[in-house]
Parts: structure tokens; sequence; C-alpha cells
């Protein structure tokens, strides 16, 4: 059996200039599974907020209507930016341009990945840990995303399998990744599972908002959001 | 009421006033730190925002005092950082010098507030700003020393004259890297003799372009100006964001009532 938890808070900076969450999630069951979509407005732009929201669901609406459920990565892709971009038409869409990471987890533990921009999607399995975003080029919040660019070579797709008791998806925003020694991150990524195992779905919820609110990196600023599924069990 | 009675409740007395004042001083205390299980894998350190200064330090910088002027300038800039306290990101500062025959690092990217003193600048010799190009190219690829997770970095030209080596394959390198060119570059030509036309191929910030430094006044302006930018960049709520240098106003805080 997979569960599923995750939350989104909004970063100091924002509570502190009265402006709302920019990070979206959605969180949602699924013939058996889950789908977790996370999206991050770009700080600078007017209706990000809007646009993050938008593109969770987007997402959401795309892959769990059955016609997608066996196309390919980029037909997916294709279906999930038409639809942002229909619902954004009445705004410029780089005016509510984000970033956004989806995992799609089937019963049977077969999950689809999908990535536009910073932040990061890990997986951790009986074989290891991988990381399925690729090295950032640039720097702390110079991104792609939706609105900002529609090549296909923007995103990166994977497909794996979670098969053990333990074996997890972990999905983070930049105002958590960034923070993260690429080092730390398998331990990181143990130690929320195992937090998360302990709890019930809101439990999970309330204590992802409160290590997030009082995340430790001095400074920071940005909003932060996470999402996991894992494999329940004794790992 | 014998003497230990009476000491005894002396003693009573004072530790309860001990524990009211005790109480009363807690409001005032800080508040701690909420105790979080993920406390261990955030970073320890904000995210750092690079400020790197390419300084033309060839012999004609020593003619009228530019040199002297440039150190203390530099001097100002790096103080101001370092008291800076309502910061998100952590400045570091970075001294690149280009004099004689070749470009020198003369200060590692370091944190501002850690940097205790910067030995002055002594002007001789030519001038191999393309040396220097590619020492900025270097650092700014260095994922090690400008990890990532860094704010755009900020590069600042200074120069009073020509480069003396090839620089145009070096400045092509550093505007064609993937990484390099995403820094925001400004330059500031001091004097008649500055290369404008070269200078001018270097800056990326359209609304900021060459900034023309006739003596030790603006020498000191454009800094000030530097420093104001990545002070503002680096305490507002989005320190990513660019901030072009404002060099417009030249009203200093003297109301110049003398004409009166």
């Amino acid at each position: 059996m997979f569960r599923a938890a995750g939350a989104s808070v909004a970063g100091p900076g924002h509570v502190q200039s009265g402006q709302p969450n920019q990070d979206a999630l959605s969180l949602r069951g699924w013939q058996g599974g889950w789908i977790a979509a996370i999206a991050d407005g770009l700080g600078s732009k007017p209706f990000s907020s809007q646009g993050a929201r938008w593109a969770v669901q987007c997402a959401q609406r795309v892959l769990r209507h059955p016609d997608w459920s066996h196309a390919s990565d980029r037909d997916v892709v294709s279906a999930i930016y038409r639809r942002w971009l229909s619902g954004v038409s009445a705004i410029d869409p780089g005016s509510g341009a984000a970033t956004l990471l989806i995992a799609a987890c089937q019963a049977d533990g077969r999950v689809r990945l999908f990535q536009i921009g910073d932040g990061l999607i890990l997986v951790r399995t009986a074989s290891g840990m991988q990381v399925i975003t690729p090295d950032r080029t640039g720097f702390g919040n110079q991104t792609a995303a939706l609105g900002v660019t529609r090549s296909w070579s923007s995103w990166t797709t994977a497909s794996v399998q979670l098969r053990q008791p333990g074996d997890l998806v972990l999905l983070m925003t930049d105002g958590i990744s960034d923070d993260v020694d690429a080092c730390h991150l398998e331990d990181f990524a143990v130690t929320v599972r195992r937090e998360l195992a302990k709890r019930t779905r809101r439990g999970c919820r309330s204590w992802l908002r409160h290590e997030m609110t009082h995340w430790a990196t001095p400074g920071h600023s940005d909003d932060k959001t996470m999402a996991m599924i894992f494999k329940d069990g004794v790992a | 009421m014998g003497w230990a009675s009476y000491e005894e409740d002396n003693a009573s007395r004072f530790h309860q006033a001990t524990v009211i004042r005790s109480k009363e001083h807690d409001a005032l205390l800080p508040e701690a730190a909420p105790v979080t299980k993920l406390k261990a894998f955030a970073a320890p350190q904000p995210r750092p925002l690079p400020v790197i200064v390419l300084a033309d330090v060839s012999g004609s910088m020593s003619e009228n005092g530019k040199i002297e002027v440039l150190n203390d300038a530099l001097k100002s800039m790096i103080i101001s950082f370092a008291k800076e306290s309502r910061l998100r990101a952590e400045i570091q500062v970075g001294l690149i010098t280009f004099g004689g025959e070749f470009a020198k690092e003369h200060l590692p990217l370091v944190a501002a507030n850690r940097i205790e003193g910067v030995e002055a600048f002594k002007a001789t010799g030519r001038t191999p700003m393309g040396n220097a190009f590619e020492l900025a190219r270097q650092l700014l690829e260095d994922k090690e020393k400008i990890p990532s997770r860094a704010y755009r970095p900020v590069l600042v030209l200074v120069s009073d004259g020509a480069p003396t080596d090839d620089w145009e394959a070096p400045l092509a390198a550093l505007k064609g890297s993937e990484r390099a060119q995403k820094a925001s570059r400004f330059a500031m030509a001091i004097g008649a003799d500055a290369d404008r036309v070269m200078l001018g191929q270097f800056v990326n910030d359209r609304e900021t372009p060459v900034f023309e430094a006739d003596g030790a006044r603006d020498i000191m302006k454009f800094f000030k100006a530097v420093t104001m930018s990545v002070v503002a960049r680096s305490a507002s709520v989005s320190p990513d964001q660019g901030l072009a240098l404002d060099l417009g106003s030249d009203l200093s805080d003297d109301l110049d009532l003398d004409a009166l």
C-alpha cells in the first residue's frame, strides 16, 4: 500500500510583505495510487501564485484522464502545457510563470515523473537513491518554467518502480532543495519518510508545515513545498 | 523570631523575588528556536550573493590619486556590506586586480563580515584585462566556490585605460559561458583614456550603461551605488531580482544653502 503526504508554506519573505504563497501543491489519490504535483511561481512575476495553482490542477486533470495514462511523456507534457496556457489566456503567460514537478504513482508502484524548472525530484529504492533532476547550470532562481519556455528539452521525465517498503519519491521546491546539501539528500529523504510513516495524513501535513515554517537556514525567505509518496511497511 | 528564622525569611523573600524577576525577564528574552527534526539538514549559512570586482591597477592608475580613491571606495563598500544586518543573503566579496604582466586574485571570494582588512592596491605596469576576464570566468564556473544556490553574482569592472593583452577571446568566453554569462556585469570608465567601446561590450544591464567617472568623487559615487544596489537586493524579499544601479541623482545630503 502506498501512502502520501505533502504541505506548502509561505516563506518569511512573503509573510513579511503580506504576499500570498507562490508555491502550490495538489496531492490526490488515483486508482489505488497517488498523483502529487507541486509548483513554484516565479517570484518576479505578478500572477505567479495563480499560475502555480493552475499548473498543479492541470497536472492532476490530465494525468487522471484515462486517455493519457498510456500516452508518451512528450504527449502528456504537451497536454498539460496546453491546458495551462488555456487557463492563463486572460493574462500574459509569462506573468504567471511557474515551475512544475509531478509524480504519478499507480497502485502497482509504477511512477511517472515530470519536471520543468528548478526544485528537486529524488527517488529512493532498494537499489539506492537517484536524483531525477539534472544539475542546475545557473544560479539560484534562474530557471525554466511554464510561461518562460515552450521547449520539450526543458522538461525532465523518468519512470521508476517502487517495490519495497521504504521506497519513496520526494518532490521539493527550491525553497527546500537549495538548502539541503547533495550529500545529505538520502538521509534527508529517509528522515522525512520515517517521520511521516508514524503519523496520520493530517499529522503528516502538520509536521511538514512545522518543519518548513521553522526551517533552520539563516535568512531563508522562499516559499517551501514538499510532497512524498512512499510504500508503507517496515523498511 | 530567632536569627535563623529571620535569615530563612530573607532567603525565601529573595528567592520569590528572583523567581518573579526571572519570569519578567523571560518575556524580554528572544524566542527560542522551535525544535525541528530536519534542522540538521538545512544549510547553516544564508545563500551567498557574490560581488566580484575587477580592478585596474596598471601604472596609469597612480596618476591624480586614482588608486588611492579606488582603495578607499572598496574599503567603504566592504565595511558597508559587513555592517548590514537585515540580510537574506550572505554578501561575499572577491577582488581580482590586473596590473603588470598578469591578473591576480587579490582577495578570494569571502563573506564581507569576515574580511578583516584588504591590502591596498599598488598601481604598476601594463593592463592585462583579458587575463582578468579569464580569472573571473573560472571563478564563476567553479561550483565549489559559487554554489548553485547562490544568488546571481555581480561583476564590477573598473578601468582607466585600454587592455594591453588579448582581451577579445577571454571576454567572448566569459559572455559565452553557460554559467558565467548569467552574472550581472557593470563597468566604470575612469578618465578620458578608458576604452569605452570595450567596456560597453562588457556590461549586460540595459538600464545601466558604462558609468563615466571624471574624478575621485565619481569613483566613490559609483561604488556607493553598487553598495546600495547589492544591499537592497540582499535585504529584499526576492534577492535574485536584479536592481539597476541608481547613478542618476547627484544630490548630496548638503542642502547647499550658502548661495542664499
